[in-house]
């Protein structure tokens, strides 16, 4: 026999055996009863979906807030720091006046303050940086989400054939809306993007900038 | 000392676009735009006047692959140099953009210190080639 000949015979067999795993597993869930408590575990997704999505909200706004008030702190220190030039320019054309003993301390004082100054700039700095936890955690938020849709659509599709073979309407949602198979919609494929690299004992990601430096000089970029 | 470019900062994020936009005017270029997609990036860029577009790569509509490959394929726009920021770490992410001619590439979480750097190293390269 040839190979083109045998495919569809194995085809057929896969499918024969597939067909009878889902049986079985109807069966299963019948006889143990689970098929209750699968519809209950369905209905609660959608609520899981929305826990998540007021988190990554919640999460949103408290870095907007953060990085509005570190505009306007960054705004204000800018401000000082004019305020510090304008007094240097007129201890360089008019400090010769005051006292000599004066003068160090001013000298000092202006130099500590602009130190200072410096030292808080560069902390809202970080703390501006540090918002983008509101990136990486939304991004693994969508990602989850999407896959409990995912997952939520293939035990309808599970339910819906358990309860077409058994003769009985699905109600799939914890609020009373009843579905059928029409309206179990083939959900779309997760990106293939993975978003922030959770185990980073993988190896086939990098889990620093020097490493993608290092990647890129290797292939001549 | 920073030159008078316009950036465009094109993130799903409004958050990290603000970051972004922050960074940029703390290190000297303070004309910057944003788009929160590819398909809104694409408008922006051939409507208007951009030097450096600062991109990242999962987003939906257009994500950041697609952007860069348009933006290789438009006459007009295929010399504007592309830095990719984000948070996809996989080699094979970083190759590709590589190969579909990003000019450089920051995993998120990143510095401002390695923005100044990618973004100074892009526009001196890119100085010397013409």
């Amino acid at each position: 026999m040839s190979a083109d000949a045998a495919a569809p015979v194995m085809a057929d067999g896969v499918f024969r055996q597939l067909g009878a795993l889902t049986r079985q597993l109807h069966d299963t869930l019948r006889e143990l009863g689970h098929a209750g408590s699968l519809q209950g575990s369905v209905g609660l997704l959608p609520d899981a979906k929305s826990r998540l999505e007021y988190i990554a909200q919640l999460t949103g706004q408290a870095a907007d807030k953060v990085l509005g008030e570190v505009e306007r702190a960054k705004g204000a220190q800018a401000q000082a720091g004019q305020a510090l030039d304008w007094i240097s320019q007129r201890m360089a054309l008019h400090g010769s006046s005051l006292p000599p003993a004066f003068q160090s301390e001013l000298h000092e004082f202006l130099a500590q303050v602009r130190q200072q100054q410096t030292a808080v700039d560069a902390s809202l700095t970080e703390i501006m940086l540090a918002q983008d936890f509101h990136d990486l955690t939304g991004q693994v938020i969508s990602r989850v989400v999407s896959m409990a849709a995912h997952l939520e659509a293939q035990l309808l599709s599970l339910l819906v054939a358990q309860a077409a073979a058994a003769g009985t309407a699905v109600d799939a949602d914890a609020g009373g809306t009843q579905r059928d198979a029409a309206s179990v919609a083939p959900q779309p494929a997760p990106s293939e993007l993975q978003g922030p690299v959770i185990d980073r004992a993988r190896s086939d990601v990098v889990t620093s900038q020097s490493q993608v430096d290092d990647l890129l000089a290797s292939m001549g970029f | 000392m920073p030159q008078d470019l316009r950036f465009l900062i094109v993130d799903d994020f409004s958050t990290m676009r603000r970051i972004i936009r922050n960074l940029l005017k703390e290190i000297g270029y303070t004309d910057a735009d944003e788009a929160e997609d590819g398909v809104a990036a694409l408008n922006k860029l051939r409507s208007g006047n951009f030097n450096f577009v600062v991109s990242d790569i999962n987003m939906p509509n257009m994500n950041g692959f697609q952007l860069l490959q348009q933006i290789k394929a438009d006459e007009r726009l295929r010399s504007l140099p592309v830095l990719m920021v984000t948070a996809e770490a996989r080699k094979e992410d970083i190759i590709q953009a590589a190969q579909g001619g990003a000019a450089g590439y920051i995993v998120k979480p990143f510095t401002k210190a390695t923005l100044e750097e990618k973004v100074g190293n892009i526009l001196r390269k890119q100085a010397m080639a013409s």
